[in-house]
Parts: structure tokens; C-alpha cells; sequence
């Protein structure tokens, strides 16, 4: 059974995914929409998994990496990770996504209860959002 | 009788002709198709980008895209640029109106003088390799002052990005030399040719135009001037390029993706010809060289079969003389003068226009931009949307003659159907990409 | 032997056709034989596609007749090959795919109603790249594509050499200088960085948007080498569907800015300026509202 609506979380290993496992150790409850991908550092977040997360039929996706200035295992990914997410939003808000569709947040290893709380006001957010279709590449021949 | 040329072959874009033939005359309708909505497109761009962008309109004069574009931006801004740039643009822009004018004169018009031969053919003939080199020889000069020969990018607001070296000039003032030389050699041969073409289709007499044609400081001015308007009765008009919505008007075609444009000249409105017929027709004479020598032998033509529409050919082919003689005059100009690339550009809110002559006429390009320096408005009117009304009533003109000297074979009738438009060398792809006027848009 | 080609045009500048015919080698080919135009509306005189060994498309999908047009000319060819970024990416036409059909032509219908006497051919509701509606057996991108590129095209059809596409970035082949010693300028816009642009340095280096490194190879660099910033003609590097997304991430590692917003006055319209020739190539390949929910009332209209 799938749960609707879907939220696509890119976590660091070394601070949001820390506090998510600390989340859930500590019995914090946050929604089950939640899925969660582990990566290395902030700044191994690509841009091409967002749009191929909301293309996939993912309703909101949300970065979460750790605080700057001096949190980032790798020294500046988060950095990296910043620019990307202004920009990226940018672009998205030019194809016509609204602004609650993507969310960059700094999540250090012991907020747990911070990670609970930014998982629901996602999830609630991406609830009142209407469900995203595409048009099938196919289907433009039908007139 | 209903004659469909779908599409007519040999011009650029997709072209439809209907005509249809009846008791009351014959109803013409030039369909043009591959729209594409590039002023729509432009809007939210920075402006900056649109002589990137707008070059892609056409293929085949996308240097003239590039210099109104740039110009357009230009004016919004209120930039002046430095003296070298502006020469290295001139050689450009002559360049993009030489190649433009050899595409047309060798792979698009030859075949007919040549009577339909077959292409292979064609290619192997004496005449048109010669054709081939002299455009190699125009091609490496727009490719040296514009970076490149399709889809140029060397002018940006403010000036050029890379102004030519010495050993560049010298390239380009050689390739124009040879250019020359070898256009001497083509000439004779070559003109008569169209010459007997043109005669052989001149049965029909054809109603006089009104033309418009930009006009400045040099014998044929392609960059920048006034536009001047001479309507049928020789009434003439001046009128600076940032009036032009009081003078030309447009209005959708119901079966078409272009538009009829019309200029209005006392009140009254009225069908008009751009391009080198027009260009050629107002002008007096030019004073020397080789062109000069030509442009006699253009008058005398002229003086036979005025502004008959096939007279584009030959015309064509003066230009191209006059435009490697203006390229190696402004290159020894520009060798002389101080190497300042660019001026400096700032962002600001403004409106700008710019008109250049392109190969086939007037060109008009109109950007308004907002305080971040993003397009908010862009309006782009091409020479062959002026054109089309005008190549309509020819087409109707020439058909109702035939049809009235019993020549009604539907063969007979589609080849010279194609012969008039093929002389206005059309390009469609220009033509068709939303030209809109909103009705109180010009403040 | 000789080897057929043809040429299907669909929503196009002729910039492609321009390219090839302003190449000596190719009017020598056509001169001895070797090469027979048998379908172009530009270069000959021919109104019906005849079934040929090669076919070129150059230009974008735009109509719905283009699409039958297409389908149609496939089934006459032994090879299709996409000519131009236009039918391999979109192409600039493409960026009408953040504009709705209608609102693209309200301007040109009114005062008019809408066609009734269906000569126009009807718009699609927006651009797609040609290898979703036929199987292509090659992509040449560019814009116009190439010299070089076109001739290993043209190798490849006469030697039957396989034609391979590079596969790295436009970087790899600039002969810009990229000093690792020089200083990061901060992010500029274009349009305020022309007047003191060096030509010879790394234009990212200068702060000025430059797509090398999230596009493809095979033009040696034309652009960047005569002083001008790649736009990204060429399209994605392989195993990429998103220009626009390799450059942002690009972008984000060679500029750390403070605040990160400081970024979209450098860069103020991502689409345009990341995607300009891409965008119906890309993951999510129009704006939502050309191709998002409002689709079934759209349908019924026609």
C-alpha cells in the first residue's frame, strides 16, 4: 500500500541522517511518508535527483545537511549544497513548482526532535499540494 | 481551377501556395508553416541573451538577427559603441548580406536558369563551383568578423568581444580581393543568363509598389539610417527608425502563421516591396569600382522592365559586388582606427529599436526591458512578412494574365508561380514566429 | 554506388542546411555522384520523400502534422539521424515549453477567431525531442552542428566508419587559459562583466556563466576560442538528460557565495540561460501548467 503524499529526504551521514536515527531511537514520532536516502555530505546532493524525485511521482523533497559554517565532515559541501538549492529553486519555480516542493535544511546529529518536527511540517505542507502529473511523452500525439 | 504548390521547393521555411481560380479572377494564398513564437520565448530573458537567441529565427540571415538584435538592445540601454566596433559589425553584416545573396543566386535560383537540370549536375558545372569558392571566400570573412557564419555571436551590447588582429584584417581584405576577382569572372556569364531568364518571363507586366529601403551615410546602407518610404505615386517619406509603429502596420493572415504588413502613407495603406529590388531602384548610382560598372548595366535592365520582380536576381548579384568592395573600404578604415572593443554597459529600465537591412529588406527589432534587465516586450517584424502581401497580388497579377491568354496548363502555372517567388527569395522561417503589435503599445 | 540522402525539415531555421551546404566537401560529393540530395525543400526540387538510405531531420517538433510527417518519412529511410540540437534537444524553440499553446498564439489569432478553416496545422500542447517519436540511429547536436563533427558524419556514411559522439565536456577541448593560481571572481551577470571580459582566461574564472562544462564536446571550443561564453549548443554530456542541472551543480562548486541569493543577480533566469537548448529534452521538460494537471479539460477543447 503506498502512502500519499510522498516526501523524498536526502540526508548526510554525518548530521541528518545521525538525527534521524537518533529520532527514532529516542521513540520520536514523525510521519511515515518519509523516505529517507543517505548520502556521504550535502554536497554530494545533485540536482538531477530532485527533478527526477518530483518527475517519479515524489510530492516534496527535502535537503537536509548541517549547519554552516563549520559542521560539514567534508569542510564546505554544505556550502556547495546552498548555492545549488538557491538556484535550483529558481529553476523549479520557473517550470511552475510551488515553493514548498523542495526545502533545504541544516539538521545537526543530536536535533532529533528538530528532524521530527521539520518532517511533519513537510509532510503537512506537501498534503494541501495538489498531486504533480506529467504528460507522457506519448501521450502528446493524442490530440 | 484550384493549383496547390505544396511546398514550393527552393526558398527557405514551408510554404504553401493556394490559387485559386475562378470566374471573378484568381484568389491567391501563401500559407506559411514552422511557427515557432520566438517573441514569446524572449520575454523573461535577460536581455543580454537575445542576440544569442534570436539569430535561430533564420539560418540563412541570422547575421542580421544578430546586428537588430544588438542594435535593439542597444538603444534600450543607451549605450554608444566605440568606432571599431561598429566597422567590425559593417563587415559582418555586409558579409551576412554577400553569403546570404551567393546561397540564394547558387543553390536556390540557379537550377532554373539552368531549366531544372538535375542537381547532380548542376553541382559539377564550371559556374557553380566558381560559386562555391567565391562563397567560401564571403563565408571565412563573416566567420572571421561574426565568429561564425550561421548563428554569428561576435557582437554583444556595447561593442564586439573580439575585435579582428592585423593578420585577420589582412585575411579578410585578401578573401574579399579574391571574392571580387573571382565575381568579374562569373559576372558576365552569369548576368546573361539571368538576363534571358528574366526576359523570357517578361509577358507579364507587373503593378508598380511602394518600397522602403533604410538610407544613411553610404550609397546602400545596411546598418544604420532613416527609413524612407516611396509609394507608388513617388510621394516620399523620412522617418527615424523609433517611429516605425506610425508608419507600418500589421494584420493576421486568417489562414497563415504570418502576418500582411502595410505602410501608410498619407492616410492611405498601402502594399510595399523591401530587398535589393527596392534598394537598388531608389538609389542614384554608385560612384566607383566595380559595382559602379555593374550597377549600369543594372539601370539599363531596370529602365526595360521596371521594378519587375524578377529584377531581384539580377539585383542580387550587384550586391554582392558592392559588398565586398564596402568590406575592403571599411577594412581600411578599420585598421586605422583605435582598438577599443567595447563600451562599458549598465542595467537599466528602457525601450529600444533597432532596424538594420538585411539581405532580403528591412528588419525590425523592438525589446522593451525592465529595472533587472529582463525582456518584458519584444516585437521583431522580417522582411519577407513585408514582403508576402506584395509577392500575393503578383502571384494574382500573373495568374489572371495567363489564365486570360489561354496559357491555363497547371504545369505552366505552378513553374511560374515559382519562379516569382523564388525571385523574392522568401524566407519563411523569419516570417513566422508571432509578429504582434498590441494597439496602444507604441508610447 | 550512390548513397541517398534526404532531408525533413520540420520547425527550423535552415541553419542546419546552411551548415552542410557551405561545406565544400559535400558539394564535391553531390558534384561526383557519390552523394544524391533526394529530398530537401531548401536544395531541391522535389515534392514527395522517395525512400533513401539516410535520413536528416533538422528542426523541432512543433505540429501535429510535423509528427505524421515524421512517422511517415521513417518509414522511407534506412537510418534517421537527428541534425541540429532542435530535433535532438528542442533546440531554443523548446523554451516555449514554459508558454501554453494558446497564450502563444493569442496574439496572432486576435483580433481574428480562431482558424475555422483549419489550414493552419494545429500546435502541439508543447516541443519534444525527435528520438520520443521515431527510433534515431544517430544525434548530431549542435547548433548549427559542427564542421568537424559533420565531417565524421559524413566519413561515416561513405567509409562506414562508425559515428561516435565525444564524450566529454567543452572544456576538455578550450584553449582558454585556467590558471589555478589566478583569483575566483565573485559570480557576475553578462551583461555587466562585458566591458572588462579578458578573452583569454576561463570565463567561469571570471565570474561569467559559461555552459563548458556541463556540455558536450566536438565543436573544438568554437565558441569560448573566439572570446565568446558557451551557451550549450551542443546539449548534455552523456549519460545526462539535464543540462541545466549538471550546471548548476558546476556552479555550485565553483562559486561559494554569501549570501547564496547573491547568485540569481549573476544568473537571473535559470532556464533560459542553463537550458536554452535543452529544456524538452530534460527530466521535467515544460512548465506544469503546458504539460501538468490541467490536461483534461485541454483534450475536450479540440
Amino acid at each position: 500500500m503506498s502512502v500519499e503524499p510522498r516526501v523524498l529526504v536526502f540526508a548526510c551521514t554525518y548530521c541528518a541522517y545521525a538525527a534521524a536515527e537518533t529520532a527514532g531511537v529516542s521513540k520520536l514520532q514523525y510521519p511515515p511518508q518519509i523516505y529517507i536516502v543517505r548520502l556521504p555530505c550535502s554536497g554530494m546532493f545533485k540536482s538531477y535527483y530532485v527533478l527526477k524525485a518530483l518527475r517519479s511521482g515524489f510530492d516534496a523533497v527535502l535537503w537536509s545537511g548541517c549547519h554552516p559554517p563549520y559542521d560539514c565532515h567534508f569542510i564546505n559541501g554544505n556550502y556547495k549544497a546552498r548555492v545549488r538549492a538557491t538556484l535550483l529553486k529558481a529553476y523549479l519555480k520557473q517550470l511552475g513548482f510551488e515553493d514548498e516542493r523542495f526545502r533545504l535544511e541544516w539538521i545537526a546529529a543530536g536535533e532529533a526532535d528538530r528532524f521530527a518536527l521539520i518532517a511533519k511540517e513537510i509532510v503537512e505542507n506537501a498534503t494541501r499540494l495538489p498531486k504533480l502529473r506529467f504528460i507522457e511523452y506519448r501521450e502528446v500525439e493524442v490530440k | 481551377m484550384l493549383v496547390e504548390i505544396k511546398p514550393v521547393t527552393r526558398i527557405e521555411g514551408h510554404l504553401y501556395a493556394y490559387i485559386d481560380i475562378g470566374e471573378g479572377g484568381a484568389r491567391v494564398q501563401l500559407r506559411a508553416e514552422g511557427f515557432r513564437g520566438f517573441e514569446k520565448i524572449l520575454i523573461g530573458r535577460p536581455i543580454e541573451e537575445a542576440p544569442n537567441i534570436v539569430p535561430r529565427i533564420c539560418g540563412v540571415c541570422p547575421v542580421a538577427h544578430h546586428l537588430a538584435s544588438v542594435k535593439a538592445v542597444e538603444a534600450a540601454l543607451g549605450v554608444e559603441i566605440p568606432r571599431a566596433s561598429r566597422m567590425v559589425r559593417e563587415v559582418m553584416g555586409l558579409g551576412g548580406v554577400a553569403q546570404s545573396h551567393l546561397l540564394q543566386l547558387g543553390f536556390l535560383l540557379y537550377p532554373d536558369i539552368e531549366h531544372g537540370e538535375e542537381v547532380r549536375n548542376i553541382y559539377s558545372t564550371q559556374l557553380f563551383k566558381m560559386f562555391i569558392v567565391l562563397r567560401k571566400c564571403v563565408l571565412r570573412i563573416v566567420d572571421i568578423s561574426g565568429g561564425r557564419h550561421v548563428h554569428p555571436f561576435n557582437a554583444v551590447p556595447g561593442g564586439v568581444l573580439k575585435l579582428p588582429l592585423r593578420e585577420d584584417i589582412d585575411v579578410m581584405r585578401t578573401e574579399a580581393k579574391n571574392g571580387l576577382k573571382i565575381l568579374s569572372e562569373l559576372y558576365g556569364e552569369l548576368r546573361e543568363r539571368i538576363e534571358s531568364f528574366i526576359e523570357s518571363n517578361t509577358d507579364v507586366v507587373y503593378r508598380r509598389k511602394s518600397m522602403a529601403v533604410l538610407v544613411g551615410s553610404k550609397e546602400i546602407e545596411f546598418y544604420d539610417g532613416m527609413v524612407k518610404i516611396i509609394d507608388d505615386n513617388n510621394a516620399e517619406l523620412l522617418f527615424q527608425p523609433s517611429r516605425y509603429m506610425e508608419f507600418i502596420v500589421e494584420e493576421p493572415i486568417e489562414y497563415s502563421y504570418s502576418k500582411n504588413v502595410y505602410i501608410t502613407i498619407n492616410g492611405a495603406k498601402k502594399i510595399f516591396r523591401v530587398g535589393p529590388l527596392s534598394r537598388l531602384t531608389t538609389l542614384r548610382e554608385i560612384q566607383h569600382g566595380v559595382s559602379g560598372e555593374f550597377y549600369k548595366d543594372f539601370k539599363a535592365v531596370l529602365s526595360k522592365w521596371p521594378q519587375h520582380p524578377l529584377l531581384y536576381n539580377l539585383a542580387r548579384l550587384i550586391e554582392v559586388a558592392y559588398c565586398l568592395e564596402k568590406i575592403i573600404e571599411v577594412l581600411d578604415e578599420l585598421q586605422n582606427t583605435p582598438a577599443t572593443p567595447r563600451a562599458k554597459t549598465m542595467v537599466e529600465e528602457g525601450e529600444g529599436i533597432g532596424i538594420v537591412e538585411a539581405p532580403r529588406g528591412l528588419l525590425i527589432h523592438h525589446y522593451r526591458c525592465s529595472g533587472d534587465g529582463l525582456i518584458t516586450y519584444a516585437n521583431i517584424i522580417t522582411p519577407t512578412t513585408m514582403n508576402i502581401a506584395a509577392m500575393e497580388q503578383d502571384i494574382k497579377e500573373l495568374v489572371e494574365t495567363l489564365i486570360e491568354r489561354q496559357l491555363n496548363n497547371v504545369e505552366y502555372i505552378k513553374k511560374r508561380v515559382l519562379y516569382l517567388i523564388r525571385s523574392y527569395d522568401p524566407c519563411i522561417s523569419c516570417s513566422t514566429h508571432t509578429i504582434h503589435i498590441s494597439p496602444n503599445s507604441s508610447s | 554506388m550512390t548513397i541517398n540522402i534526404g532531408i525533413v525539415s520540420l520547425a527550423y531555421c535552415a541553419g542546419c542546411e546552411v551548415a552542410i551546404a557551405s561545406m565544400e566537401r559535400f558539394c564535391g560529393l553531390i558534384g561526383s555522384g557519390m552523394v544524391r540530395i533526394a529530398y530537401s525543400t531548401l536544395l531541391v526540387d522535389r515534392e514527395e520523400l522517395e525512400n533513401v538510405d539516410i535520413l536528416f531531420v533538422t528542426g523541432s517538433i512543433r505540429t501535429y502534422e510535423d509528427i505524421a510527417i515524421i512517422k511517415e518519412a521513417s518509414r522511407k529511410a534506412l537510418k534517421i539521424v537527428a541534425f541540429g540540437s532542435c530535433a535532438c534537444f528542442g533546440g531554443i524553440p523548446g523554451l516555449a515549453n514554459t508558454i501554453e499553446r494558446e497564450e502563444l498564439l493569442r496574439e496572432i489569432f486576435s483580433p481574428l477567431k480562431p482558424s475555422t478553416t483549419n489550414s493552419r496545422s494545429k500546435l502541439t500542447r508543447f516541443i519534444v525531442p525527435l528520438n520520443t517519436i521515431v527510433k534515431i540511429d544517430y544525434m548530431v547536436p549542435g547548433c548549427p552542428p559542427p564542421e568537424p563533427l559533420i565531417e565524421t558524419l559524413l566519413d561515416s556514411l561513405i567509409y562506414g566508419k562508425e559515428f561516435v559522439l565525444p564524450k566529454v565536456s567543452v572544456c576538455n577541448e578550450c584553449p582558454l587559459n585556467r590558471d589555478d593560481k589566478k583569483p575566483l571572481k565573485k559570480p557576475r551577470r553578462k551583461l555587466l562583466a562585458l566591458n572588462d571580459i579578458d578573452i583569454n582566461t576561463c570565463f567561469l574564472k571570471q565570474g561569467i556563466l559559461c555552459m563548458g562544462p556541463a556540455t558536450l564536446a566536438g565543436c573544438k571550443a568554437l565558441c569560448p576560442s573566439k572570446g565568446a561564453p558557451c551557451i550549450g549548443c551542443m546539449g548534455p554530456l552523456p549519460n545526462s538528460k539535464d543540462q541545466a542541472a549538471d550546471m548548476i551543480d558546476a556552479l555550485s562548486i565553483f562559486y561559494s557565495v554569501e549570501p547564496p541569493e547573491e547568485i540569481l543577480k549573476a544568473i537571473p533566469d535559470p532556464i533560459g540561460l542553463l537550458s536554452m537548448f535543452t529544456l524538452p529534452y530534460s527530466t521535467i521538460p515544460y512548465h506544469r501548467r503546458v504539460g501538468g494537471e490541467r490536461i483534461e479539460k485541454d483534450v475536450s477543447r479540440d
